[in-house]
């Protein structure tokens, strides 16, 4: 059964982790933004996808795909609201950010249950 | 029930003031900075709605920590740090989630004659006290008894909040207003203001509203 709290719960701590990582990385003064954005990314993205099997162990794949979707949504809202980017001009852009998100989060989810199986395997051994 | 608050509070002063070290201050000084960022750029209409939204996130993120303190207190178990910041990681999302949508119900219920404004207002206020529950369905059904038992006079104690907190607030402002001051010293007061200020409104409001935590104080 799909768990709506487990789903808030991951995008709770996800946006908690967006916001300190990005203060941190302000402190190292990098003026490479593709860079920042891209480590930003990954660790939230890589975050949701091992996150989402723990608190919905039922349905991983699902919380996962929805808590990184939805994530996609909120940032390139908050992009288009606060910042006054045009993010919604090109719509191949939006498909690519859409399609890269949820599948590194679906990947990053795989193999945590990978893991997971193969430690337990490794503790009844 | 002023010597019961401070009882807990004496109790476990250690792990208060560290966990005021760790999470209360800093949020407390991103939220606000973060209410002079909106302030200053120019993109964001309405800037008056996010700045007490952010306000009031601040109050309820930071809520269940202190209410897990609170009720292993009453219970006579004790508490440690790290627990705590594990239950505010947990609650976090959850908290924002209820916040920001009866927020919103809030702002647009201002067209029906305030009233989802003062019931939304009531369950912002009432739903970090029923974080045990493990259901969204359970946490209401608490919420609704609570306001079949006390109808308005929970509105009464959000005012005590908010002028305990005004008064505090201007007070220290008389101290400050002879100096040469920018936003930073501003920010940095009312951090600490909170850090002192919203455990005991925490443990008040837990005392008060969840007497089925075991021993009931202050009766």
């Amino acid at each position: 059964m799909f768990q709506f709290m487990g789903l808030l719960k991951t995008m709770g701590v996800v946006i908690f982790t967006f916001i300190a990582t990005s203060f941190l990385l302000g402190f190292f003064n990098i003026n490479n933004v593709a860079f920042t954005v891209t480590v930003l990314y990954a660790v939230c993205y890589i975050l949701t996808g091992v996150l989402s099997p723990i608190w919905n162990p039922d349905t991983p794949y699902i919380a996962s795909y929805l808590a990184s979707l939805t994530l996609t949504v909120l940032n390139l809202l908050f992009a288009v609201t606060v910042l006054d980017i045009m993010v919604f001009a090109d719509p191949m852009d939006i498909n690519r950010g859409l399609a890269r998100n949820t599948l590194v989060s679906l990947f990053v989810t795989f193999l945590w249950i990978k893991i997971v199986k193969w430690k337990q395997g490794k503790e009844h051994d | 029930m002023i010597r019961d608050i401070s009882d807990i509070f004496n109790r476990n002063i250690v792990t208060i003031l560290l966990f005021n070290l760790v999470l209360v201050i800093p949020i407390s000084f991103f939220s606000f900075t973060a209410i002079q960022y909106f302030y200053v750029i120019d993109t964001v209409e309405m800037d008056n709605l996010i700045a007490l939204f952010l306000i009031i996130i601040n109050f309820t993120a930071l809520f269940p920590p202190f209410f897990y303190l609170a009720s292993k207190d009453l219970q006579d178990q004790p508490c440690k740090l790290i627990d705590m910041v594990k239950v505010f990681f947990r609650n976090f999302g959850y908290m924002s989630f209820i916040t920001i949508l009866f927020f919103m119900i809030g702002a647009f219920g201002s067209f029906f004659l305030f009233i989802p404004t003062v019931l939304s207002i009531i369950v912002i206020f009432l739903i970090p006290l029923f974080t045990d529950k493990h259901n969204i369905r359970d946490a209401f059904k608490g919420i609704w008894n609570v306001m079949k038992k006390e109808h308005i006079l929970i509105l009464l104690d959000i005012f005590i909040v908010l002028s305990l907190n005004l008064l505090v607030w201007s007070g220290s402002l008389y101290l400050l207003a002879g100096l040469e001051n920018n936003g930073l010293v501003y920010i940095t007061v009312r951090a600490l203001l909170n850090a002192l200020l919203f455990p005991l409104i925490y443990f008040y409001l837990t005392i008060k509203y969840r007497d089925d935590l075991g021993e009931v104080y202050g009766k």
